[in-house]
């Protein structure tokens, strides 16, 4: 079914993902059968210019895999990207490489994705020297006007690393994500590493970075209250698989997928007045290892009927832009 | 016996001696966690809440890098004067202790069962074979299916929710008076976050067991808690009743905290309320109130002289703030106006027919 932007003849997608697929293939543990591990299965969406897309899940939903592979930081086993019409999946490296000054990518651990041994203004600089932008005047101007940029000082073109705080240097990290001008960014838990004030500054920075840059972000997280507040749209991930995307309000005033009814209603509200009924899940998380027939969710699901035992559902628009990937929605 | 004190920390200090001096992680600290009542300690990273919860049971080296000051009552002794042998038996006996990362809590080379039959037999004279079956027994109370077969699995062989059932069931064995939880479910994802604090409540409310829960999120405390202590830089900042504390919090840190969470059904429009700057270093501890550098109403007052831990007239909360009475009044007529304009956001929309999106065609 063409979804509503195509029947209204609406703007071509910054990014359209079409059955992305991310297997691996492993021994399974004590036996000599090998397994596949459908780490991101066949899930499909776009991005437009300007949104911001957020993807939430639980830990093993494939969602940071999804993230990597967009970038080909892992390369997928099947499925297009495709970034202003182009499949990145199919590019050759050199024209990879173009591209990917326009794609950048934040990641989550603020300490472990710097280089303890780089002073902060040669990390900027390098992605500047990598595509050959500037000479080292315009080069050094260009780190420290995006150090301004993101609120730190001219003073800290020269630390390094471990003289920062977890905030500041989340902050660098945005800065070289942002020094080379892209217009998409492929933020990886940018925030779940911080306090809550520090995580709350950053979201207002990356908010006002957007209005200001014009950027798309597509934004991984597992924290519900985070991708509600800075989401326009969101793809609900589960087991590898998108099973419910809809707009933010939509998505929230009317969750269709079981899972994602289940994964709001486990948020702790900070009131105490709302003593709301909650839905708890039996069980953990399948392992990836073990494949299921039908619906992924059908064994933790408690709507489940046989159908879901047999058939996988496919995705399907259940409303104007909300799609679900279940046979009761 | 509801109002019965069972633990009473009064005027704590835990120093940590450092190359560059004794630093007071904990400095003055007093509450207390009455029988059968759930209490929550939250602050961010470097608020000394763990190191509170590490004090009670007295876990942190104090050959060479702690000391203490104060006391820690606990069923009429004081912990802090007790020798290591005696704080020996109260350990896992009489005041357990969970901790943020199940993996690492677990010993990898012992079956769980085997670590459960330890704790159970180190402080209870029973044979083997009874401390098997009750080591069963506990894991089926904190709800692990197939009991009799996951005794004898490794730490490996679990998910992450289920380690942390199993520490719990350790920490049950010996039946504590007081389980003294460490963010038990940080490292967990929200769905299994749900099930352990449903599993502390129950197990709170059938055995009658007191809670330290140590956290940073609101929510979780909002939703288990009777009463919190609001940590700032080793001091508590605020005190209260959870009721109050969420209807009315007065000192700006705590207010601060909850606007700096995206909470459900807030404006998205709207940027969040974020404290500026960060927790500073025990090296430099400011002068005058601890938040005063960070906070948007101090002045001169505030960066002179530190404000006592005070109770408020109104609402019995305990709060340290020169300014407390002004801002809670404050915070409310905001929240109030929040409210309003929430609601009339809303009538505007169904008028014109839904939300508008501006990037939509």
């Amino acid at each position: 079914m063409p979804s509503i932007h195509e029947q209204e003849g609406g703007p071509m997608p910054l990014l359209e993902v079409k059955g992305l697929s991310k297997h691996y293939s492993t021994k399974r543990p004590a036996s000599f059968r090998k397994s596949l591990v459908k780490a991101v299965d066949d899930v499909s969406f776009h991005i437009y210019e300007g949104e911001t897309y957020g993807l939430v899940g639980e830990s093993g939903c494939g969602k940071s895999t999804l993230g990597k592979t967009l970038l080909r930081l892992v390369e997928p086993t099947a499925g297009e990207a495709l970034y202003q019409g182009e499949d990145l999946n199919r590019m050759p490296s050199r024209q990879l490489r173009a591209s990917r000054r326009q794609l950048q990518m934040v990641f989550q651990d603020p300490y472990s994705s710097l280089n303890p041994r780089k002073t902060i203004g040669r990390t900027l600089e390098e992605p500047l020297i990598i595509h050959g932008i500037g000479s080292p005047q315009e080069r050094t101007e260009l780190a420290m006007r995006m150090l301004e940029t993101v609120g730190l000082q001219e003073e800290h073109y020269d630390r390094l690393p471990h003289e920062l705080s977890g905030g500041q240097r989340q902050r660098i990290g945005l800065a070289r994500a942002l020094i080379l001008e892209p217009r998409l960014v492929i933020c990886d838990e940018p925030v779940s590493a911080l306090d809550v004030i520090i995580q709350s500054q950053i979201i207002n920075l990356m908010r006002k970075l957007q209005r200001e840059l014009k950027l798309t972000y597509l934004f991984i997280a597992h924290d519900i209250g985070v991708i509600r507040h800075i989401s326009d749209r969101i793809g609900v991930m589960y087991l590898g698989k998108m099973v419910e995307e809809a707009r933010t309000d939509d998505l929230f005033a009317q969750p269709l997928h079981p899972y994602t009814q289940v994964l709001l209603s486990a948020v702790p509200i900070p009131d105490p007045r709302v003593k709301k009924e909650r839905m708890i899940l039996q069980g953990d998380i399948p392992s990836p290892l073990e494949t299921v027939s039908g619906c992924a969710f059908h064994p933790r699901c408690p709507f489940a009927v046989e159908t879901c035992r047999k058939l996988a559902p496919a995705k399907r628009e259940v409303a104007p832009g909300h799609f679900a990937a279940c046979h009761l929605a | 016996m509801p109002e019965e004190l069972l633990l009473e920390v009064k005027a704590l200090r835990t120093y940590f001696h450092t190359a560059r001096g004794k630093l007071a992680a904990v400095d003055g600290v007093s509450f207390d966690v009455k029988r059968g009542e759930i209490v929550g300690v939250v602050g961010e990273s470097g608020c000394g809440k763990s190191v509170t919860a590490q004090s009670v049971l007295r876990l942190l080296d104090e050959k060479h890098d702690v000391s203490y000051e104060g006391e820690i009552r606990f069923a009429g002794s004081n912990l802090l004067e007790l020798k290591q042998r005696q704080m020996r038996e109260i350990r896992g006996n009489e005041i357990a202790m969970i901790f943020q990362d199940p993996l690492s809590s677990l010993n990898p080379v012992y079956t769980i069962g085997e670590q459960i039959i330890e704790a159970i037999m180190l402080h209870q004279k029973i044979r083997r074979k009874e401390a098997v079956r009750k080591a069963i027994e506990l894991l089926r109370l904190t709800g692990i299916p197939s009991p009799e077969q996951r005794v004898w699995e490794y730490p490996h062989q679990l998910s992450g929710g289920m380690r942390q059932r199993v520490m719990i069931a350790i920490a049950l064995a010996c039946e504590p008076q007081l389980l003294i939880a460490d963010e038990p479910t940080t490292a967990l994802d929200v769905t299994i976050q749900a099930q352990m604090m449903e599993l502390i409540t129950e197990l709170n409310r059938k055995l009658a067991m007191s809670v330290l829960l140590i956290t940073h999120d609101l929510g979780v405390v909002a939703e288990t808690c009777q009463r919190v202590v609001v940590m700032y830089l080793g001091q508590v900042v605020e005190m209260a009743d959870v009721a109050s504390l969420f209807a009315r919090p007065l000192h700006p840190y705590t207010i601060g905290l909850m606007g700096a969470i995206p909470r459900m059904d807030s404006d998205r429009t709207q940027d969040l309320q974020a404290i500026e700057g960060s927790v500073p270093s025990l090296l430099n501890v400011p002068s005058g109130c601890r938040f005063a550098p960070r906070c948007a109403y101090a002045d001169e007052q505030c960066r002179q002289h530190m404000p006592e831990l005070k109770r408020d007239a109104a609402s019995g909360t305990m709060v340290r703030c020169w300014h407390a009475g002004t801002l809670a009044e404050a915070f409310e007529a905001t929240e109030a106006a929040i409210a309003t304009e929430t609601s009339e956001a809303a009538e505007r929309a169904e008028e014109k027919g839904g939300v508008q999106h501006a990037i939509y065609p």
